[in-house]
C-alpha cells in the first residue's frame, strides 16, 4: 500500500472509525511491513497529540462552564423573593423597634410627669356630675360623649382635680394603646 | 413549554453542553465569548426545535447550529484574534504521554492556521468528540469528505511540528 493509504487507515483506526475486521487486516499488514508500521505510528502519534492539545486547551472552557453551572444552580436554589421579603420584614421590624423604644422612652417620661400629680382616690364622680360642670363647651361635650362610651369602672378613679384638657389627652392616649 | 419538550431539551443540554463549550472555545479562545456563543447556540436550538426533521441525530443538528453560530460570530469579529493563555492548563491526569507546553502551543497554532474546512473537522472531532457520521451531518458533507479533510489537517499539523522541531 502507498503511504497515503496507510496514513488514512491509521487515522481511521485512531478515531475508532474502522470496523473490527478491517482493523485486524490492517494490523496484520503492519506486522509484516515495518516501514508501513512506522508511518502508521507517526500518524497515530500526531492524532493523539492533537487530541491532547485540544483537550488541554478546551478543558478551561469546560471547567468554566461547570463552575458557572454550579454557581447558577446554587443561586437558583436560593429563593430570592422570599429572602428579599424576609429582609424587608426584618428591616421594618428593626425600624418599628427603634421607633417604639424611642417613643416609649419619651412617652414614659411624659406619662410619669402626668401621673405623678394624680392624687389618691377622692370622691367618685359620675358622668352626670361632670356634665354639670363641663357641658356646653366644645371640648366638654366631646369628653362627655367619650366618657359615656367607656365602662363605668374605668373613669371612676381617673378624673380628679385634673384639667379637662389633660383628662381628654389621657383618655386619647389610653384609647390609642387599646 | 411542555414538560416533555423541557425534558428533551435538558437532556440534550446535559449531553452536549461541555462539548459545545469546547467547540466554541476553539473558535474564540476566551471564556466570555465562549459563554456568549454557547448561549446563542442553545437559544437558536430552542427557537428552531420544531424544525428538526429527524433525519440525523439531534446532536448533529445541534452542532450544525453551533457551526452556523460560529460562522456568524467570525463574520462579526473578523479582526479579533483568538488569544489563549496556558495559565489554566492542567497537568496530565491519565497515563498517556502528553505533548509538552511548546508542542501544545504549536499544535494549537497549527490548528488555527488550518483552512476553515479542515479546522471545522478538527474542532468537531477533537473538541466536540463527534463521529465521522455526525460531523458529516453537522457540516452537510459526505463521510468520505470528513475522512479526507481530517487526514489532510493532521498532515498539515504534523508538518508544522516537524518544522518547529527542525528550527529548534
Amino acid at each position: 500500500m502507498k503511504r497515503e493509504r496507510i496514513e488514512r487507515l491509521a487515522t481511521d483506526v485512531a478515531a475508532g472509525e474502522l470496523n473490527e475486521d478491517a482493523e485486524a487486516l490492517f494490523n496484520a499488514y503492519l506486522a509484516e511491513h515495518p516501514q508501513a508500521k512506522k508511518w502508521a505510528d507517526q500518524m497515530l502519534s500526531i492524532y493523539k497529540k492533537t487530541q491532547t492539545a485540544i483537550s488541554e486547551k478546551t478543558s478551561r472552557a469546560n471547567k468554566t462552564a461547570e463552575t458557572a453551572s454550579i454557581c447558577s444552580k446554587a443561586i437558583g436554589w436560593v429563593k430570592w423573593p422570599s429572602v428579599g421579603r424576609s429582609a424587608a420584614i426584618l428591616a421594618f421590624g428593626i425600624l418599628i423597634g427603634f421607633t417604639a423604644a424611642h417613643w416609649g422612652t419619651t412617652g414614659k417620661t411624659t406619662e410619669i410627669a402626668q401621673m405623678e400629680p394624680t392624687p389618691g382616690p377622692g370622691p367618685v364622680k359620675t358622668v352626670s356630675d361632670l356634665k354639670e360642670k363641663y357641658a356646653g363647651t366644645f371640648w366638654g361635650d366631646k369628653m362627655l360623649v367619650l366618657l359615656e362610651r367607656r365602662p363605668a369602672q374605668q373613669y371612676k378613679a381617673d378624673f380628679h382635680d385634673v384639667s379637662l384638657w389633660d383628662k381628654y389627652r389621657q383618655y386619647i392616649k389610653e384609647k390609642r394603646y387599646e | 413549554m411542555t414538560r416533555r419538550f423541557r425534558a428533551e431539551f435538558e437532556k440534550l443540554w446535559g449531553q452536549t453542553s461541555s462539548r459545545i463549550s469546547a467547540y466554541m472555545f476553539c473558535a474564540c479562545g476566551n471564556r466570555t465569548d465562549t459563554d456568549d456563543l454557547v448561549q446563542e447556540c442553545y437559544l437558536r436550538a430552542l427557537r428552531g426545535w420544531e424544525q428538526f426533521n429527524c433525519r440525523g441525530s439531534r446532536q448533529a443538528w445541534l452542532f450544525a447550529i453551533a457551526r452556523r453560530t460560529r460562522v456568524d460570530w467570525h463574520r462579526k469579529n473578523r479582526k479579533r484574534k483568538a488569544v489563549v493563555g496556558l495559565d489554566n492548563v492542567d497537568e496530565p491526569s491519565d497515563g498517556l504521554k502528553k505533548p509538552n507546553t511548546d508542542q501544545i502551543e504549536t499544535i494549537w497554532e497549527a490548528v488555527k492556521n488550518l483552512d476553515e474546512e479542515q479546522s471545522e473537522v478538527i474542532h468537531l472531532r477533537f473538541a466536540a468528540g463527534l463521529s465521522y457520521v455526525e460531523i458529516a451531518q453537522a457540516l452537510g458533507i459526505a463521510v468520505g469528505t470528513v475522512r479526507s479533510r481530517l487526514h489532510r489537517a493532521l498532515k498539515t499539523i504534523r508538518r508544522q511540528i516537524e518544522e518547529q522541531n527542525n528550527e529548534a
